[in-house]
């Protein structure tokens, strides 16, 4: 069975794009506009992985993976943020988050899937 | 439409616009550029491999790896998130300025005004169009 992927971010084109690259590589995709949909979709389904940005609307990216990671059932999710910001001091805070990852876009698709790979729950 | 501009702030106005237009315009200038470089950058990728699709399994070279100029379509194809954040920032400062200009608030201040835009830039890019040293980071990917 496909591992599912949760993909995050208010750029609709962006998801599109990242969706396509891990779909052609097999995985199921999930997608959320911003942290509080994402949240919604947290509901005690199988998610193997997700992909988040940082800078979104009502919920920041940042917001979403504290809240996920205060969930029991989303404890060891491991979070990848995919994000345009590259500064230190953001990346730390993603880290002190619980995030596991930080790939700044545009992203190329083999690095990614080689994250995606690196990071999937089995 | 009349814009009623509270007494004294004439000047700081003008020192305002002058040391924040040029940013616009630098902002703008870049993300246009940036758009014509993507836009660029999808139609050679495209370019690449229009041959290479349109080419027989028996074909001599027709082997050719494809993933190069798709992984560039791919790259291509995220300029636009970049573009319209860099744009959306431009816009929120110019809704910025309009609601001053319309509250009469007489403590504009170009400097001031400045590092406000400044500090809500996101990626180098910005901080190039700025004019500014970009914070320290690296787009290498990071596993904590």
């Amino acid at each position: 069975m496909a591992q599912t992927i949760l993909v995050i971010d208010d750029s609709a084109s962006l998801r599109q794009v990242v969706a396509m690259a891990l779909q052609g590589a097999g995985y199921e995709v999930l997608q959320a506009g911003d942290g509080q949909a994402a949240l919604a979709l947290l509901d005690g389904r199988k998610i193997h992985m997700a992909i988040c940005d940082v800078n979104m609307p009502r919920m920041n990216g940042i917001e979403f993976v504290k809240a996920a990671k205060a969930l029991p059932s989303y404890r060891f999710l491991p979070i990848l943020m995919l994000t345009t910001e590259n500064q230190d001091a953001k990346k730390a805070e993603g880290k002190a988050a619980g995030a596991k990852a930080w790939m700044v876009k545009p992203f190329v698709p083999t690095t990614l899937l080689n994250a995606v790979s690196k990071l999937c729950l089995p | 439409m009349t814009v009623r501009v509270a007494p004294g702030t004439d000047r700081a106005l003008v020192e305002l616009v002058c040391g924040v237009l040029p940013v616009w315009f630098r902002h703008l200038e870049g993300s246009r550029h940036q758009s014509e470089a993507a836009v660029g950058q999808m139609l050679a990728a495209f370019g690449e491999l229009e041959p290479r699709l349109a080419a027989k399994p028996d074909d001599a070279g027709s082997a050719h790896d494809l993933t190069e100029p798709v992984e560039r379509l791919y790259q291509g194809f995220q300029y636009q998130d970049r573009i319209s954040q860099m744009v959306a920032l431009i816009l929120q400062d110019m809704q910025r300025l309009q609601q001053a200009l319309l509250q009469g608030d007489s403590s504009l201040d170009a400097a001031l005004w400045l590092a406000r835009l400044e500090s809500a830039y996101v990626m180098a890019d910005q901080h190039q169009h700025h004019g500014s040293a970009s914070a320290d980071g690296s787009d290498e990917t990071t596993f904590f």
